[in-house]
């Protein structure tokens, strides 16, 4: 009942505004992928239909609907999961002034606080010599599965519920800023703020803080670097806030020539205690083993190259180290372990587009856990060996 | 006989010379789609490769819809949902000019100097003009990507910035060019499929390694002041 509730102003929204944009330019179409994914955990193959709809709202607005349809299907079970993709109008009443109201994506400057598809609206224009964006958002109206926000012990157990759709209904408002003319020193100088406040009620609710400082530092032609940092204030029902932090440093290396080609070296690092740094989604650190960021350091060298207009390639290694206290949970870690070093990954992907219209990606990679000593001693390494085939129709 | 030779040398040297004259500067290379073109004082009619472009023609295009255009010795691909107008094509002494009214939507230019000569290339949008002299860009009326030389971009206010290359820039809210960034580095990645956004590409990206398939494995960091964690 609550679904149908809060669907229909969404399904009002849309037979509103799909006839008022057919007047103009408009177009449709469904992706299809066909992703076979083989690892420690055996074989499974997802069939993912994402149909669209994008039109021209007069000149300066445009409106897209996308839906997401996956099926997941193993040897033992299948798991269907529907979804409302991107689904936005977006407005721009003058040069460098937008309005965007529905699902968009968003992602915090910093990567330690929240990514993913939100509902709400945002404004981004200027504001003096900053370059400035606001928005609001909630997160009670998607998916779970999608949105993976499990900040309390309710929300876990809502994760867990089956009977349970929507994610945690939980308030996001978010103000930004960078500097239009940074100096000269600095390619790029931002900051953010996000106030996440939790509207479930009750005693297990959890407001949480954020303040954020992006700062992008070239030298030379070739080389780059970027650091950010992130404070977090948490606010627990019945305890006092309390205090987090996390950090990141970015190098990267554009070799001279003709190749399309880049070479990195990023670390990152989130406390641990006191409950771990809130992180809102669950924001994967890693490709084969992917645990959040709180309680985790990692520092991971890359190269990626683009020999062809229709060919990119990758190749990543991440070491993870974990804090004494709030490091990631894996059913797999050693209780009686205070190892520091969880492991290692090496993952490689290619890209491949031979057609405009047909894509495709295939990743490998594999997780050594035994490596540390923070695993029990018999865990078997991790891998996986993956292609996603997708063709725009 | 001789007299006879040269003045058939004659004749085929003017002949040449007339046919060179007269090869239009502007030549549809490639059609995908629906491409359509409007002549001045003409109705509008599909597009079909090998046309020739004269002043002020107008050509839009449809969704999923591209065209290439070679300009003089210059590339032009027409983006979908995009109408412009060649307002200006001209060679003289070896150099061209080529001048490109960007009305809607997104092109992107591979300028490139005739031999020996110059090309002094601009897109003017509504609200910004891009000119350049050999180069790759991609614009749309506020926004600029260059991926190799030099790109000198105006707004509205007159003052124009360089963007090299891998930089962007874009008209900010008073009416100036915004200072060029450098680009992601998406350039490093082919394309998606056409018609399919960013967030659908993720979606996929999940499929094909583990960071779009831990939901039922998430860290579920529970409120350590409140209760117990649930099994």
């Amino acid at each position: 009942m609550i679904r149908r509730r809060t669907l229909l102003p969404l399904a009002a929204a849309a037979v509103l505004l799909i006839p008022a944009a057919s007047a103009g330019a408009s177009d449709f179409g469904t992706a299809l992928s066909l992703a076979p994914k083989v690892s420690q955990e055996g074989f499974s193959l997802t069939v993912m239909a994402n149909p669209w709809y994008s039109a021209l709202l007069g000149e300066n607005g445009e409106l897209y609907f996308s839906g997401i349809v996956k099926l997941e299907t193993t040897f033992q079970s299948a798991t269907l999961l529907l979804d409302l993709g991107r689904s936005q109008v977006k407005l721009r009443p003058s040069p460098g002034i937008s309005w965007e109201f529905g699902r968009m994506p968003f992602a915090d400057e910093s990567g330690f606080v929240a990514s993913g598809l939100l509902d709400g609206a945002r404004w981004t224009g200027s504001l003096g010599s900053l370059g400035a964006s606001a928005g609001l958002f909630y997160t009670g109206l998607l998916n779970k599965k999608s949105a993976e926000i499990a900040l309390t012990a309710a929300d876990g157990a809502d994760l867990l519920d089956a009977d349970r759709f929507f994610a945690p209904p939980r308030l996001l408002a978010v103000l930004s800023g960078g500097l239009r003319n940074p100096p000269a020193f600095l390619s790029r100088l931002s900051a953010q703020a996000v106030g996440q406040f939790d509207l479930r009620g009750g005693s297990d609710t959890l407001h949480s803080q954020y303040l954020t400082l992006t700062a992008g530092i070239p030298a030379g032609d070739a080389f780059g670097f970027e650091a950010s940092a992130a404070a977090a204030l948490a606010e627990p029902s019945g305890s006092d806030p309390v205090f987090h932090a996390a950090g990141a440093l970015q190098a990267a290396w554009d070799p001279p020539g003709a190749l399309k080609d880049q070479a990195y070296l990023g670390l990152r690092a989130a406390t641990g205690a006191d409950g771990g740094f809130p992180n809102i989604t669950s924001l994967e650190q890693g490709r084969v083993f992917t645990p959040g960021p709180s309680g985790l350091a990692s520092a991971r060298l890359g190269y990626k190259v683009r020999p062809s207009a229709v060919l990119g390639a990758e190749v990543q290694a991440v070491g993870f180290l974990r804090f004494a206290e709030g490091g990631p949970a894996d059913a797999e870690l050693d209780p009686g372990s205070d190892s520091a070093w969880l492991g290692a990954e090496l993952y490689a992907s290619l890209t491949w587009t031979p057609l405009s219209d047909l894509s495709v990606l295939a990743g490998t990679g594999i997780f050594l856990p035994a490596s540390g000593g923070a695993f029990l001693p018999d865990t078997p390494a991790r891998w996986l060996l993956s292609v996603a085939a997708v063709l725009s129709l | 006989m001789k007299r006879i030779l040269a003045i058939s040398i004659l004749l085929a040297a003017a002949v040449l010379a007339a046919a060179q004259a007269a090869a239009p500067l502007a030549v549809i290379r490639q059609v995908a789609g629906t491409v359509e073109i409007k002549a001045p004082g003409r109705d509008w009619v599909p597009a079909r490769a090998g046309a020739a472009l004269t002043k002020d023609t107008l050509i839009s295009t449809a969704f999923k819809s591209v065209a290439v255009i070679s300009v003089g010795t210059s590339t032009l691909t027409v983006k979908p949902l995009t109408r412009l107008s060649l307002e200006e094509i001209a060679r003289l002494e070896g150099s061209e000019t080529v001048r490109l009214a960007l009305l809607s939507g997104r092109v992107r230019a591979e300028v490139k100097p005739p031999a020996g000569g110059k090309t002094d290339f601009t897109v003017k949008s509504p609200t910004a003009t891009a000119s350049v002299r050999g180069t790759g860009f991609d614009q749309d009326p506020v926004n600029l990507d260059v991926d190799d030389g030099n790109v000198e971009f105006t707004g509205p206010d007159g003052l124009p910035v360089q963007v090299g290359a891998g930089q962007s820039s874009t008209v900010g809210e008073d009416g100036g060019a915004v200072p060029p960034k450098d680009m992601p580095d998406q350039a490093l990645s082919p394309p998606p499929p056409a018609g399919l956004d960013g967030s659908i590409l993720s979606f996929v990206q999940g499929l094909v390694d583990n960071s779009g398939a831990s939901w039922g494995t998430v860290d579920l960091r529970f409120n350590p002041w409140v209760g117990a964690p649930i099994d």
